[in-house]
């Protein structure tokens, strides 16, 4: 008996002396259909053919033994290589930070950490590590995530659960929202990386012009009536024909699921869909806070666009890109934006300032900004946990996150980076109170195709194509239904019914084709 | 296995061999096998496991393969009445909907192009080249320009919308909640209502014109391809009887094109059905297709079960559509074709008949009454004469205007395209630049009427009136000289000459004293306005574009530059799509052409069924076999990885045995020139050699094909196989078998008959397939998505995707439209170039056979 092959962790045995023999067999057969008569051939291979599979079935099976073994021969390695998968965006954050992990404690036993980008859009991501895990690859100790997928990757158990590695109080460092991301049934699953916050942005020169202060739009309703005051242009000191009021991501997509939430949760309502599954959509406050919020965009187009619609009704198509587009010229005077905007506008030389997302209590401890970001997870098919589990408390730590702050102009997922900033930062300071303003999306498994439902009805209820109760309705029916899994078949042997059906049907089709090539 | 159609024996016994014939078994398994071995990995496992899958209870909690047998699935998608069932038959009804539609314009589009195109002109080249642009335009790229530049709100600079101010109309919502519900569209279903009705919206038409405009190039090619078949005497038979163009393409054209039109739109249809790239851009549900549907259930939710079944359900609609065209298309053999076309090759004699006897009578009452029938036979002619010309003028402005109709249809959006990537990136746009427009138009109309002046006036027009000259003046001596002939036959030869007065062009010299001076004049004084208005439009173009931004080339650099933001240049990921397009062709040309041959010039039992596997190749959505494929690679090259002495042991094995058949075949073919046989053998051995090192040393990852760009070149294969085996098909077919039997008689053997005179003869047909798959695979974007995920490995859509919603598309201080536009510019140029050069050999190439088959 011969070593054959190896895969994995099975070693496969066999004789080679009956391979020789089969390749022997197939010989003599060829030898052997050669020599007889051409016309006669088809019988002789249908039998011979049908002889010879048979034998060499036979002697595959009676003579290739497959013999499992248990591998003790891959010794346990002293160094170890982690190897990270993060976006495109993560990368260079997780890059720069290597070499001071490999000489810090947490690195000692780890060799080199390979970083690799998974694609530039959350799409393209969420294929590939999806594809990555369903085939159980082991190759990645460390997997970057979208703060709206942990619930899934936890779920399916392709990531490890944080809770029994990690302290009693290590997550009260980082911002609620971050954490509560990566916190599924209770238990966490992810660790927070970087911070990407909701937040509204206005255009300073045009609030002071009109002698409006900052805390004259805390508010939804005072911001409406300092956008509609401004607009009205009373002092004549407006020059720009196509300003308009407020612009925010309103498309039928995940930005436009986010403004729901925010909109949703400034007016009290943060548990819409629990990661149990219960879904609060249908209720009188986010009625009302739809309500209010419709009425701010025109109920149809009418080509002007002005006031009292402060909202432009080709707004509720805009996505990132095309507000950020309407902002950067000047066209807008509120923008309801994530924090990469605020480099670009200082790039642009605009006259702006930047607040928390207006309430509609004016209370502040409503959660209305909604993250997004990266948490980082380990992967269940690791070899090298440990290991993984000090490179992302690494990664979270103090020197990254000030390096994710200053190199890459990411917001840090740390509280104490906002409390005492590094020199040149100091206006990071002014966010660290809506640091508790953070509201976290659902974490449920099913929240991106339940983000779906919830965004073809947002859109609907927006363009007013179905009235604020109707597609309130419809979204929470839909959407609990969605969470809560489906009824088995109805019928009792409803698949035999299926399956029978199939295979008279198949057998019809066969049927008729066989009676048409008779013809 | 039957006896192979060429195993001629009354041909042998004729010879009087005595001796049998080699047989042809080995050699059709040798042709048949690579084909097969890429179609058993690559399709038919990926669809037995989706088929099992949808079966399987398989989520992301329960594995792949799920834990149980169920038919829940089915259950769920088609006839519980939930959310996943509402949307699941709106969005089937709205992808056969946006199919059928899409099918129809677009084959009507296609059949007038293919109609123009197939007419003489000069200039025709350019014309080709130029419908092919859009084709050659990555799908992801063109969606995302049409839907954020050319159709957006007006707000938001969108060209069409600014046009229509322009010309002080109202703007459209060309998508979005704004657009208009057309029309509402009833439809069962199989849950409680039974019937509901689904809104078709002003979005699904504007998707619709994006496909249109993306894939009527490729219909056009496949319908000139066929109306080739169409014999040229038939159409002038019926010129002559007075039919006219409507039903000229009723009963002559429409007949011999259906069935070859047939397999074109059953080509076109399975990709309409399989719509993803142009309907994502939009996000609205009223355009949401079954693909969509799939890709949302395995990505979004990881319902593998649920993503199978609408999988399997869209496979067996484009089967049941295929039918459909195919049954309708009629595909007859050539005996029933003829059978059928017999009576109209009757009409047309009858046609001749009866339209030489009417022209006889009125003859015959002229030149019996007067005396002087020749003058009268001559002022009659004249006026005939006169007529047809000043028709043919007519038709000919009428002709001008669809082609440059056709031009504009398809090249107007790139100029668009090329015009807006020379604008600064770095100057946020701030109100709609008109400048663009104005540049764009006369950019337009300087190439149109480049195109017109240097192809009617200059090129090559001397040599043709030299031509008319002699035509002319020969037709001219006939003309008068009707007295050795009889009566008939002077009415007869005038018919013919007014027949080659039809076919002749109008130009100057010949009849200066007749009425057509004027036209004449008028034609002249077009070239002198048009020469005017051509050097004003070069004057505008030029001084419009130095005095501008548009000079610009930051967008390019920009492109080329994203390195620092995204580690790895543009120039990369044209390389990389180069190797891979590069390999595919090489790999599809290799196998294509065995298994072409095999099914066009040999008979045997299982034809049918290879040609049903073929079929249903092309008619798989790609989604289905993905994930399959995916672990089928990771564990392969797991396995090669963990197994690299014994996997590079065995390729040094093979790599042996093929030097012995290298050596077998060079004995047999160059007779013993012993240099050349230890030179080759030398080489390779060492490349062999070098190989087996190179694969034993444990730093190559040559075996890891998971982000791999080699990893892509076998699904890339196997999805553009179909198509090169249906085209060269229909090139062996057409090499006469007298070439192999003499081949045969001069002792060459089946291989050699194929390499030596067989392959050469294909040549055209071999460069058709090259270009056609080479231009599917650069513009690839699904696979390339999921498998190609380090920068360094992108191929050209994938860069592309780098400008379009990504973080980096929202976070650089340049405008990425901008960006978008020159980096498709960038991929589009080599290809536009290269089937500019190439068009010729493609069209030549595709007329000789492609869909005939």
């Amino acid at each position: 008996m011969w070593q054959i092959f190896k895969y994995k962790d099975i070693v496969f045995f066999g004789d080679f002396s009956t391979i020789f023999y089969i390749i022997g067999e197939g010989r003599k057969f060829i030898q052997k259909t050669k020599k007889s008569d051409l016309k006669n051939m088809k019988k002789n291979i249908n039998s011979k053919a049908f002889i010879l599979l048979v034998a060499f079935l036979f002697l595959l099976t009676a003579s290739v033994a497959v013999m499992p073994i248990k591998a003790n021969t891959k010794p346990v390695p002293a160094q170890v290589t982690l190897k990270i998968i993060v976006s495109d965006q993560q990368k260079p954050g997780v890059d720069g930070v290597i070499a001071d992990f490999l000489n810090d404690t947490l690195g000692t036993g780890v060799t080199s950490v390979d970083v690799v980008a998974s694609g530039t859009r959350s799409n393209d991501q969420l294929a590939y590590t999806v594809a990555l895990m369903e085939a159980q690859d082991t190759e990645f100790d460390v997997i970057g995530l979208d703060t709206i997928w942990p619930a899934q990757f936890a779920e399916n158990g392709w990531i490890v659960e944080l809770t029994p590695l990690l302290d009693a109080n290590e997550m009260d460092d980082y911002v609620s929202g971050m954490v509560d991301s990566g916190t599924y049934k209770g238990k966490i699953w992810a660790y927070p990386y970087f911070m990407n916050l909701g937040i509204l942005f206005y255009r300073n020169d045009l609030i002071t012009s009109e002698g409006f202060t900052p805390a004259d739009f805390d508010t939804w309703a005072e911001l409406n009536a300092t956008a509609n005051t401004i607009l009205n242009n009373v002092s004549g000191n407006l020059v720009n024909t196509d300003l308009v009021g407020y612009v925010g991501q309103l498309d039928a997509y995940e930005g436009g699921v986010v403004n729901f939430f925010e909109w949703a949760g400034s007016n009290g309502v943060t548990d819409l869909v629990t990661s149990t599954g219960a879904v609060n959509i249908d209720t009188p406050d986010v009625a009302e806070a739809m309500d209010f919020i419709k009425a701010l965009v025109p109920p149809q187009y009418t080509g002007v666009q002005g006031t009292p619609y402060i909202i432009p009704r080709t707004g509720i198509v805009d996505d990132e890109g095309s507000s950020v587009g309407r902002w950067l010229a000047n066209n807008s005077i509120f923008m309801r934006q994530w924090t990469f905007a605020y480099g670009l506008s200082v790039d642009n030389g605009m006259d702006f300032g930047v607040a928390a997302l207006p309430t509609f209590t004016g209370a502040v401890d409503e959660k209305s900004s909604a993250v997004g970001g990266a948490v980082l997870a380990i992967s269940e098919y690791s070899s090298n946990k440990p290991e993984a589990l000090n490179l992302i408390r690494f990664l979270g730590d103090t020197l990254a996150q000030e390096f994710e702050l200053t190199n890459i102009s990411n917001f840090p997922a740390l509280k104490s980076v906002y409390t005492s900033p590094p020199p040149g930062f100091s206006w990071i300071g002014d966010w660290s109170a809506q640091l508790d303003r953070t509201l976290a999306r659902p974490v449920h498994p099913k929240y991106s195709e339940a983000s779906t439902i919830i965004a073809d009805y947002f859109s609907d209820l927006l363009s007013c194509n179905k009235e604020v109760a109707v597609a309130l309705a419809q979204m929470d029916t839909d959407v609990t239904e969605l969470l809560s899994g489906l009824p088995g078949a109805p019928i009792p042997g409803f698949e035999l019914t299926i399956i029978g059906l199939a295979a008279v049907s198949m057998i019809a089709i066969i049927a008729v084709y066989m009676r048409r090539r008779n013809k | 296995m039957s006896t192979p159609l060429l195993e001629d024996t009354t041909f042998e016994m004729s010879l009087g061999v005595r001796e049998k014939p080699p047989s042809n078994k080995t050699f059709l398994i040798s042709l048949i096998t690579p084909a097969i071995f890429i179609f058993i990995l690559i399709i038919l496992f990926p669809i037995i496991i989706g088929i099992i899958v949808s079966f399987r209870n398989s989520t992301g909690v329960t594995g792949y393969f799920g834990d149980r047998f169920t038919i829940d699935n089915f259950y769920w998608v088609l006839f519980h009445g939930g959310v996943r069932t509402r949307d699941f038959w709106q969005y089937t009804y709205q992808t056969l909907f946006f199919a059928s539609v899409s099918l129809i314009i677009e084959f009507t589009l296609g059949l007038m192009f293919a109609k123009l195109l197939n007419k003489k002109f000069r200039g025709r080249g350019l014309a080709r080249a130029t419908i092919l642009i859009p084709w050659a335009l990555p799908t992801i790229a063109s969606a995302t320009i049409f839907r954020y530049e050319i159709f957006a709100p007006i707000d938001q600079f969108g060209l069409l919308n600014n046009f229509l101010e322009l010309l002080s109309l109202r703007p459209v919502a060309f998508f979005g909640p704004d657009a208009e519900v057309l029309f509402k569209l009833p439809t069962l279903v199989p849950y409680e209502p039974f019937i509901t009705e689904i809104d078709i919206t002003g979005t699904m038409f504007t998707a619709i014109a994006i496909d249109v405009w993306k894939t009527t190039p490729f219909l056009t090619l496949l319908i000139l391809a066929v109306l080739q078949i169409v014999p040229e005497d038939l159409d002038k038979a019926a010129d002559i009887a007075g039919a006219n163009s409507w039903q000229k393409f009723r009963y002559i054209t429409w007949p011999l094109i259906k069935p070859g039109v047939g397999v074109a739109l059953v080509f076109r249809m399975m990709d309409a059905l399989r719509v993803y790239d142009a309907i994502i851009v939009f996000r609205d549900k009223e355009v949401r297709s079954m693909t969509w549907h799939a890709v949302n259930f395995w990505l979004n939710a990881q319902d593998y079960g649920l993503a199978s079944v609408v999988a399997i359900m869209l496979f067996l609609f484009i089967i049941g559509f295929a039918l459909l065209i195919l049954k309708f298309s009629n595909r007859e053999k050539e005996t029933t074709r003829k059978r059928k076309l017999k009576p109209f090759i009757k009409k047309k004699e009858e046609f001749t008949e009866l339209s030489s006897n009417s022209i006889e009578i009125e003859y015959d009452q002229d030149l019996d009454s007067i005396p002087d029938s020749k003058v009268r036979l001559k002022e009659f002619s004249e006026s005939k004469i006169k007529l047809i010309r000043i028709k043919l003028i007519l038709k000919k402005g009428l002709f001008a205007v669809s082609v440059i109709f056709m031009c504009l249809f398809c090249a107007a959006p790139f100029i668009w395209i090329v015009i807006r990537s020379f604008n600064d990136p770095f100057i946020p746009q701030t109100t709609f630049e008109y400048r663009n427009l104005i540049v764009a138009i006369t950019l337009f109309l300087f190439i149109v009427s480049l195109f017109f002046i240097v192809t009617k006036f200059l090129k090559g027009g001397i040599k043709k009136i030299k031509k008319r000259r002699i035509k002319r003046t020969k037709l001219k001596e006939k003309k008068f000289v009707p007295k050795e002939l009889s009566y008939n036959d002077s009415v007869n030869k005038l018919d013919s000459d007014l027949t080659s007065f039809t076919e002749s062009e109008i130009n100057s010299e010949e009849h200066s004293q007749s009425n057509l001076v004027l036209v004449h004049l008028i034609l002249r004084l077009v070239l002198i306005i048009g020469l005017v208005f051509f050097i004003c439009l070069f004057g505008i173009v030029l001084y419009g574009w130095l005095n501008s931004d548009l000079t610009s080339v930051g967008a390019f650099q920009v492109v080329f530059e994203t390195s620092e933001f995204t580690g790895v240049s543009f120039g990369r990921a044209l390389l990389n799509g180069f190797i891979l397009s590069g390999l595919t062709v090489v790999v599809v040309l290799i196998i294509g052409s065995l298994i072409a041959y095999a099914l066009a010039k040999f008979d045997f039992s299982g034809k049918f069924w290879i040609n049903g596997f073929i079929f249903t190749m092309t008619s798989l959505p790609p989604l289905i076999i993905i994930i399959p494929f995916f672990i089928q690679t990771a564990t392969t090259s797991d396995f090669l990885l963990e197994n690299r002495v014994i996997t590079s042991n065995i390729i040094l094995v093979l790599g042996i045995v093929f030097v012995g058949l290298a050596i077998g075949l060079y004995l047999q073919t160059n007779k013993y020139k012993k240099k050349h046989l230890i030179a080759s053998i030398s080489i390779i051995l060492i490349i062999c050699i070098s190989f087996f090192i190179f694969m034993r040393s444990a730093s190559s990852d040559l075996f890891d094909l998971r982000d791999n760009i080699f990893g892509l070149v076998f699904p890339y294969s196997a999805l553009n196989l179909p198509l090169a085996v249906f085209v060269l098909q229909a090139f062996f077919r057409e090499i006469p078998e007298d070439l192999w039997k003499a081949a045969k008689v001069d002792g060459a053997s089946n291989f050699q008959i194929f390499r030596k005179i067989i392959l050469p003869l294909t040549i055209p047909g071999i460069f058709t397939v090259a270009i056609l798959v080479f231009i599917a695979s650069w513009n690839e974007l699904l696979f390339a998505q999921i498998w190609l995920v380090n920068d360094i490995n992108h191929t050209v859509p994938r860069a592309i995707l780098r400008f379009v919603q990504s973080p980096l598309s929202l976070t650089a201080n340049w405008d990425t439209d901008i960006a978008l536009m020159a980096a498709t510019t960038i991929s589009t140029i080599p290809l536009v170039i290269l089937v500019l050069i190439f068009q010729k050999k493609i069209i030549s190439g595709l007329t000789r056979g492609a869909v005939k088959g």
